[in-house]
């Protein structure tokens, strides 16, 4: 048991399935255990099996099972049934399949939430990264952030940049807009903050919720909120959409 | 599969006692068939997903999976941690050791306890186990108890996530700090005051085959096996919890006073968000007061979900029934304390 639970983490751990569950960082540390689990259960097999073999007259060889037995009895089955619950998370999986946190997560989150602060020099970056006509690629936090900021805010409106997300509704748009959003998580899933920028497109131009986008845009000043004002997304001014597909880091982290 | 010893012996009955025989070959077939139910599941479950797909497609339902299955890989390597150490504890210091290093009266043992918590990087999942062994090592429980609390509560790990998630507000860190350490302690010394022996009934079994390496493994994996299945349910729970009750729920509630207090106290108890991402968490909700925020950096660490099934799981339903409203009584009132003097 111990060595299976032990297998899946570190087969988890070794792809990205896992960075739709926890950070990358982790996903290392989520490998490494599974081999000490894998260690922990091989070596229990093997010691149980030469307990057993010695037989259950010596008085301390006797098998882990015995040993309990006769003393724990109700408490052994207890201990056991309840260490079956680790399979549920690869049954949960296997049946529901693996997906990262989605527009449904994001249309549910509480709105009013800031984001944590950062260190970021949007200028330098902007200057470093826009060669040749090309947009630079921005984060969501990053760009986010800054557009909350009065000093950068201008540079965003004057830079056009590419942020990658997924789509979800936005439902004060009336069709005329969707919400660009990106998770970031602090640990895991479970405290995912969804950081959203409100992408205006043409009548009849949305694309799928859930899908992949990559947009090119600046900031759109006028319809942004000033900032301290509101914790509104900020609206871009776009100057493309396109498909594109789910990135390998799928959250960000700050 | 069979690495329980559980199994081998209904394999091999020979050395129960008889009247134990027909009992465990009842106990074996049970597991025989929850082994057998689980592995059958998977391809079962393969097939329905052509056939009955929508049933998995729900939102709510993927939605619960992911919060499940991560709470539930994130915690892995710390409980492997935490079993580590515990099976380390059990298997290679000796008891002599332990009781010479801990001081014998509670007015030394307590303190002392709350300062190893502090120097020790861990999360809530670790520290359940190695306090569990602590306690079945003959530690005094007050002792044991403010390890408890204060190794996730106030690690350097957490302090500075803290710090950097609350920039230019060095009295939030302090305010968690001390709000944390008080808690413990003041835990601590109640709990060793007041409580009966038998309140606390540690699950964490012995292993005692005579073979250092042998009771190491044994004691690991058995630890881990039970601090996991409980682990999972509180996982399970959790994402329930944030599932049904989207946050947007607090978006109309916020301000200050006694009701931010409380509901920021329950947000932290149903949100199990770890101790070293919840200060980015309470950075973000700028509706509630200061030191409702600081209510909620402290009783997160201390109690939630998460942690309550991880503490019946290595101490018993009655432990936790008495346990969780004290610390929870005592958290929230050092941290409204402690909020309103110094932030």
């Amino acid at each position: 048991m111990t060595a299976l639970i032990g297998v899946f983490a570190l087969w988890v751990g070794r792809t990205p399935v896992a960075l739709m569950y926890v950070r990358p960082s982790m996903a290392r540390w989520l490998t490494l255990s599974g081999a000490v689990l894998i260690v922990i259960g091989l070596l229990v097999l093997v010691l149980g099996r030469r307990n057993e073999k010695r037989g259950p007259d010596e008085q301390s060889g006797q098998g882990d099972a015995d040993h309990q037995a006769h003393q724990h009895q109700s408490h052994r089955h207890h201990v056991a049934r309840v260490g079956w619950l680790l399979a549920l998370p690869l049954c949960v999986a296997v049946a529901v399949g693996s997906n990262p946190l989605g527009s449904y997560a994001a249309g549910r989150q509480n709105s009013q939430r800031v984001l944590p602060p950062g260190q970021f020099d949007l200028e330098q970056y902007l200057t470093a990264n826009s060669f040749g006509g090309q947009s630079p690629a921005l984060r969501h936090v990053d760009f986010v952030r800054a557009s909350q900021e009065p000093d950068s805010r201008q540079m965003l409106a004057d830079h056009t940049v590419k942020l990658t997300g997924f789509v979800a509704e936005d439902t004060d748009g009336r069709g005329h807009s969707f919400l660009l959003t990106r998770f970031m998580i602090g640990c895991c899933a479970g405290d995912a903050l969804a950081i959203q920028v409100k992408v205006p497109v043409a009548e009849g131009a949305l694309p799928a919720e859930d899908t992949w986008v990559v947009v090119e845009a600046s900031l759109d000043l006028e319809n942004s909120p000033r900032p301290g004002a509101s914790l509104d997304p900020p609206v871009l001014q776009v100057a493309s959409v396109a498909p594109t597909d789910q990135p390998n880091e799928i959250y960000e982290y700050p | 599969m069979t690495d329980d010893p559980e199994a081998a012996l209904g394999a091999d009955p020979g050395g129960g006692l008889d009247v134990d025989v027909d009992h465990e070959a009842r106990k074996a077939s049970t597991k025989m068939g929850l082994a057998g139910l689980v592995w059958a599941y998977i391809p079962v479950v393969l097939i329905a997903r052509g056939s009955f797909g929508y049933v998995f497609e729900g939102q709510a339902l993927r939605n619960w999976s992911t919060i499940f299955v991560s709470l539930t890989l994130q915690a892995i390597p710390f409980l492997v941690l935490g079993t580590v150490i515990s099976a380390a504890i059990s298997a290679l210091v000796p008891a002599s050791w332990i009781a010479n290093a801990v001081p014998k009266r509670t007015i030394l043992a307590v303190p002392s306890a709350g300062l190893a918590g502090a120097l020790l990087p861990g999360c809530e999942c670790s520290s359940v186990p190695v306090a569990g062994r602590l306690v079945a090592r003959g530690i005094p429980q007050g002792a044991a108890l403010t390890f408890l609390l204060a190794a996730p509560a106030i690690n350097p790990v957490v302090m500075v996530s803290t710090a950097v998630a609350f920039p230019g507000r060095p009295e939030m860190v302090v305010g968690r700090f001390v709000a944390s350490l008080v808690t413990a302690l003041v835990v601590g010394f109640v709990w060793s005051a007041v409580a009966k022996p038998d309140w606390l009934v540690s699950r964490m079994k012995a292993h005692d085959h005579g073979n250092r390496l042998d009771n190491f493994v044994s004691t690991a994996a058995s630890d881990f096996l039970q601090a996991g299945g409980f682990l999972v349910a509180g996982a399970g729970l959790v994402a329930a919890m944030q599932t049904l009750v989207p946050p947007s729920v607090f978006d109309r509630i916020g301000g200050s006073g006694v009701v931010a207090i409380l509901v920021m106290a329950a947000l932290a108890i149903t949100l199990s968000v770890c101790s070293e991402a919840d200060a980015f968490v309470a950075a973000g909700m700028t509706q509630f007061s200061l030191t409702s925020r600081l209510v909620f950096l402290t009783v997160g660490p201390m109690v939630d979900l998460k942690l309550i099934a991880l503490q019946s799981g290595a101490f018993g339903r009655g432990f936790s029934l008495r346990f969780t409203p004290l610390v929870l009584v005592v958290a929230i009132t050092t941290a409204t304390i402690v909020g309103t003097v110094l932030l």
